[in-house]
């Protein structure tokens, strides 16, 4: 199991999201700001399958929108390993 | 430095073969910091040319309201921010109200609590990208 932290535009949040529920990724939305973006941002929480990391990062690169500004980032991930994991 | 964690960073103005070799980032903090101290923390991070993001939160002891910063790092940078969210963000003692007891009317007596520093986790990012 591997958790993707994804920060994300605020104005992707939908798209992206509905793109990963879509496919039956699991997704928790938080609202942060900060500096990865510089504006209003949302952070998302996915849990996937090893096998399926991949997956949820196509589907993340292709729901995020450029801005039309050059050298701005559309999406930071950050994929982290989980020792451990269940569903109560 | 291993060439696993070296990745080619090509700026759109530059020209071609005018590469920057950076390393990526291979470590995420969570620091958990108390809302007073956040402004300071996190320019004294920006700064330092750390990527911040925050997410605003509650919790702790008197389930006030905090704020927990992720920031994207290298493994060399970690003792840095370490020590910069030491340096901003303090413990201090504040007083809560509690009912005196075994007195007949709640008397209220203010009661010193320790809150505050901040609490951090450092996690291995297996895999980092910007898109």
């Amino acid at each position: 199991m591997k958790m993707i932290i994804a920060i994300i535009g605020d104005h992707d949040n939908e798209s992206v999201s509905q793109g990963l529920i879509q496919s039956d990724f699991r997704v928790t939305r938080i609202a942060s700001t900060g500096a990865f973006l510089r504006r209003g941002s949302s952070t998302l929480m996915i849990g996937v399958e090893d096998d399926k990391v991949d997956e949820a990062i196509q589907i993340i690169r292709v729901r995020t929108t450029s801005t039309g500004e050059t050298g701005v980032k559309r999406a930071t991930l950050f994929v982290l390993n989980i020792e451990h994991y269940s569903q109560i | 430095m291993n060439e696993k964690y070296l990745k080619v960073v090509r700026l759109p103005d530059m020209e071609r073969g005018a590469e920057r070799i950076e390393p990526s980032v291979d470590r995420l903090m969570f620091a958990v910091v108390q809302a007073q101290d956040v402004r300071k923390a996190s320019r004294a991070l920006n700064a330092a040319g750390l990527l911040v993001a925050q997410l605003t939160s509650t919790g702790g002891f008197l389930g006030r309201r905090n704020v927990t910063l992720l920031i994207g790092m290298r493994g060399n940078q970690e003792e840095l921010a370490v020590k910069l969210i030491h340096d901003k963000c303090r413990q201090r003692v504040e007083y809560v109200s509690t009912p005196l007891e075994g007195a007949p009317l709640p008397i209220p007596v203010a009661t010193p609590v320790t809150v505050g520093g901040a609490t951090v986790f450092t996690f291995m990012v297996e895999h980092y990208e910007e898109i």
